[in-house]
């Protein structure tokens, strides 16, 4: 036991050309090299590198996404719910890489001290589950709507008259773009405090359920017990379907050929314009755009992913699949039906093998339970990452536009390689140097900076850092952790043995989605490369996003690096019906392009037969 | 596979379909387990009875019931026990079989041989029972059976076993007269067995009851319960049916295979190298089998079987035997969250974690 280490975080160089890092990020939020206190204890712990959702090193403002969740989903966790064993999640960057540690609560009297705490208040919620649910959606739309709202432009010359007579006291113009942006941040932290409202209770009562079906059923795989809670219509699978919808109305309209032609987005919006069927077809994408277009293609946090509504050739090849499914006579219909019939199947036939009374009330209990949150565990996240975070970014641009005006920086995506901090001060050096009628300080200050970052961001991109640091505990009790991240005993051991990994032709990772599946791979290590994707293939990929639904209808199976058995891959290919093994590690860097893979969903195993 | 129907024209000897525990005294333990997995509609390897009936026709008509009785008066004299039973022993073996049941026994034999060429005979004592699998054993089985006069021969020797020193030892032991127990014969075709091996209605190292579990070997299936051998060990679903494990083992270093003649030979470093010795569709099917028994005999099993390497699947697939698990620690585990209500169940989960 005593040889499972990784290295600390002062221990690992910072790859020649990413000197300076540090400086893109709040102090805070870095690992400390210099010895200290700070040191000690962040070496005290077991850091993981959250693969999951940054994959990549952070930009300086899509920092402000994993800023948000460490203070929503460690607050619910230990001040609001107060979950008796667990505090928060911590967070770090390193050579710009996110790493995470959870915070456990080790007193055993605090731990009790805290139960009475956690039964009332987790004990309301989960009675009143779907009334807190229901007014949940309202609320989240709400927040996004008033995102939404927030206007950006460009400081004037002189201020508007009505500033004078209408006697309004301040400079309008400035103030309104300098309030906003503060309105937009405390906006997103807002919807990400909802994102955590629900979740971590949602994932504690899906835990019970399957702790006690392992007890129970020592061998029962994962993905039964998932299949017996999930296979309802999640509205992740909604932009999906609105693609169908939309193939299936141009085949009703007569404009297949047109599809057909794969002319892009733009030369086929032409085409369409000139027919009034045709103009029939744009008004239902009209219908479909909002909200279920503002849809990203990666986890959402970042942003380089495309959107639908920023990229429409992506949904415009998945509709132009589908109208060729369609013309083949193929179905494109998820089999929701079929999977309800079998969840219940499943779940019937486990509860029949338990003998003792009382067993078996557990067991209806807790998957009456795990039923009614999985709902929030799947839908919430078209709220936050896809919904709210599109409009972010979509405001986010518009103030890149301003600064390019005021020559801050070069390029309106520029804006990322400062932080959320930064850009208020450059905000106040805008408007305060506007006020005065000078030019704003930092126009001889941040291109060169961005410059910079530029560089030390394409450093670290080609530098990835270990998959953990410190020394792991014997035991996670953070429900997240476990749950999201599948940070386990295997997880643990496959990362120490990461380096050894890499020459084998065997792979294993979590069985996510039951099925064998042989075929060739396909690697897609970001979103634009989805396009690429041909039937029949084996996707690999460090993740998917839900926003690759549609490649779930044309792929055999798919292999990701990271994640668990209840992330975005595992829950879409069981709803799909295709094999899936997660958590594999190395997959995209082990298997290339074309390789002869055998996929076994049941045991979690890739083979690469042919290279 | 052909299997042989009950027929009126036979008095003595009855078929699987008219044995089970409901006629034990008349067809004995062995053949009424046999014709319960009948019923359970697992394959077993077609056979025939000659019942207990046939036995006191054969000792009345030889008048030996005398000679048996004084075995009922000895007590504590072993040694005068082992005389008088060899004895007994020696007039069956040198009588001959009652007209009507040698008849019946001759054109028995001749279609079960006509069918599959060699068979065995086992003994089939109405003492034994299910829970008695111990004492089975200690009667004996004739392999490699070819014509009629074996047959015959085979079973005079099966009824002489009944009086051999370790059955009446034994019944002496339990205070069983040796009058009131009976042997019927089973005659019953032989499998070449490829692959033999073990299968578990339960998992019998933490006791989940949502899988099975088989273990096969090459050969027949002493490989796997000798443990000479590390078996290939299947983990099958009971709920979807699923291989949720399939492990192929690189030792299988010994296999028995049994001859023509019935006679069993031990081969070391056989050619099947290491590869699987039971494919995933047998292995399902076998579970499938397993299921069906678990639900018929009402409680977990422990099953012998064997795939005949004449046969493609599923005519390959026989059950030799079923027997309740029994064994503590295949009792399924009781919960941390028994007896608790749901909340304490949330906080019990928390708490406990995952180990890393």
């Amino acid at each position: 036991m005593s040889e499972r280490k990784f290295p600390h975080a002062y221990e690992v160089e910072t790859p020649k050309g990413a000197e300076g890092w540090e400086t893109m990020y709040p102090q805070f939020y870095t690992f400390s090299k210099e010895p200290g206190p700070k040191r000690d204890w962040e070496s005290s712990l077991f850091w993981y590198q959250d693969g999951l959702h940054h994959g990549e090193p952070l930009y300086p403002l899509d920092a402000i996404h994993p800023m948000a969740w460490q203070w929503a989903l460690s607050s619910f966790n230990s001040r609001i719910f107060v979950v008796p064993p667990a505090l928060g999640i911590s967070q770090r960057v390193l050579n710009g890489y996110l790493y995470l540690t959870p915070i456990p609560v080790l007193d055993p009297k605090e731990v009790e001290r805290r139960v009475g705490y956690f039964m009332k208040r987790a004990g309301y919620y989960y009675q009143n589950w779907n009334k807190i649910f229901e007014e949940w959606k309202v609320n989240a739309e709400k927040i996004v709507k008033e995102m939404e709202s927030l206007e950006f432009r460009d400081l004037p010359e002189f201020e508007d008259e009505e500033v004078v007579f209408k006697h309004m006291g301040l400079s309008k113009s400035s103030y309104t773009l300098y309030e906003n942006y503060h309105k937009l941040v405390l906006l997103h932290f807002r919807l990400w405090q909802k994102h955590f409202e629900m979740l971590n209770l949602g994932y504690a009562a899906y835990l019970t359920f399957y702790m006690f079906c392992k007890e129970k059923f020592p061998g029962i795989p994962d993905q039964h017990i998932a299949r017996m809670v999930a296979g309802i219509e999640s509205i992740l699978f909604r932009p999906d379907q609105e693609c169908k919808r939309l193939a299936a109305a141009a085949i009703k309209l007569g404009l297949s050929n047109i599809f057909l032609q794969r002319l892009g987005y733009s030369k086929t919006v032409e085409k369409l314009r000139e027919s009034e069927s045709g103009r029939k077809w744009l008004e239902e994408l009209e219908k479909s755009k909002y909200p279920w277009f503002y849809y990203a293609t990666g986890p959402g946090f970042f942003h380089t992913e495309p959107r639908w509504i920023d990229n429409m050739d992506i949904p415009l090849t998945f509709i132009t699949d589908y109208i060729e499914k369609l013309t083949r006579n193929e179905s494109i219909d998820l089999p929701t039906e079929k999977l309800r019939r079998e969840r219940e199947e499943l779940a019937q036939k486990y509860k029949s093998l338990l003998k003792d009374s009382q067993d078996i009330k557990t067991f209806e209990e807790n998957l009456q339970l795990a039923r009614t949150v999985f709902p929030y565990v799947e839908d919430h996240n078209f709220y936050v990452e896809h919904w709210g975070h599109t409009i972010w970014y979509t405001k986010i641009r518009e103030i890149g536009r301003i600064l390019v005006n005021h020559g801050i920086i070069k390029n309106v995506d520029d804006i990322f390689y400062l932080n959320h901090f930064e850009l208020s001060q450059v905000l106040y050096d805008v408007c305060a140097n506007w006020a005065v009628g000078v030019e704003p300080a930092g126009k001889h200050y941040w291109p060169a900076e961005v410059e910079r970052r530029k560089n030390i961001i394409d450093t670290c991109k080609r530098n990835r850092p270990p998959p953990a640091l410190g020394k792991p505990p014997e035991v996670i009790t953070e429900p997240f952790t476990i749950m999201l991240w599948g940070v386990t005993k295997e997880r643990i051991e496959q990362w120490l043995s990461g380096a050894a990994q890499k020459a084998v032709n065997k792979l294993n990772g979590l069985p996510a989605s039951p099925g064998v599946a042989e075929g060739r791979a396909r690697v897609v290590l970001s979103a634009e490369e989805i396009v690429k994707v041909k039937e029949g293939e084996i996707l690999v990929a460090p993740i998917t996003a839900p926003a690759w639904n549609p490649v779930f209808t044309k792929i055999k199976a798919t292999v990701t690096d990271i994640g668990g058995i209840m992330s975005h891959t595992a829950i879409v290919c069981r709803e799909y019906g295709l094999p899936a093994v997660v958590g594999t590690g190395f997959a995209t860097q082990v298997i290339k392009d074309g390789m002869r893979l055998r996929v076994d969903g049941n045991e979690g195993v890739v083979e690469i037969l042919e290279g | 596979m052909k299997y042989l129907k009950a027929s009126n024209s036979y008095s003595f000897i009855k078929f699987p379909d008219e044995c089970g525990a409901h006629n034990i005294h008349l067809v004995g333990g062995k053949a009424s387990s046999l014709g319960e997995l009948w019923k359970a509609n697992a394959p077993v390897p077609p056979f025939f009875v000659i019942t207990s009936e046939g036995f006191k026709e054969f000792i009345e008509y030889n008048r030996l019931w005398t000679t048996i009785s004084r075995l009922d008066g000895v007590e504590h004299d072993e040694e005068k026990l082992l005389t008088l039973s060899k004895e007994v022993r020696d007039k069956i073996l040198s009588a001959s079989l009652p007209s009507t049941l040698d008849k019946e026994l001759m054109t028995a034999s001749q279609e079960i041989i006509s069918v599959w060429g060699s068979i065995a005979v086992r003994s089939s004592a109405t003492l034994e029972d299910v829970s008695e699998a111990s004492f089975a054993g200690q009667y004996e089985s004739y392999l490699g059976i070819k014509t009629s006069e074996q047959f015959y021969d085979a079973v005079i020797k099966c009824y002489a076993s009944l009086f051999n020193d370790r059955a009446v030892v034994y019944r002496n032991r339990i205070n069983k007269k040796h009058t009131d127990v009976y042997m019927a014969v089973i005659g019953q075709s032989l499998v070449r067995a490829r692959s033999a091996g073990v299968m578990f209605t339960v998992n019998p190292l933490n006791g989940d009851p949502s899988v099975v579990v088989i273990e096969s070997s090459w050969g027949l299936g002493e490989a796997v319960v000798k443990g000479e051998v590390i078996p290939d060990n299947y983990m099958i679903s009971k709920v979807t049916g699923e291989v949720l494990r399939c492990r192929t083992s690189r030792t299988k270093p010994i296999k028995y295979e049994s001859l023509d003649d019935g006679s069993v030979v031990m081969i070391k470093n056989p050619q099947e190298g290491p590869e699987l010795s039971l494919s995933s569709g047998e292995a399902v099917f076998l579970a499938d089998i397993g299921n069906r028994l678990e639900k018929y005999f009402g409680r977990p099993q422990d099953i012998e079987w064997v795939i005949d390497k004449r046969f493609n699947q599923p005519e390959n697939i026989y059950v030799v035997q079923s027997r309740p698990v029994t064994v503590d620690c295949t009792v399924s585990r009781t919960s941390r969250q028994t007896g608790l209500g749901m909340m304490d169940r949330i906080i019990q989960t928390l708490l406990s974690g995952a180990h890393v």
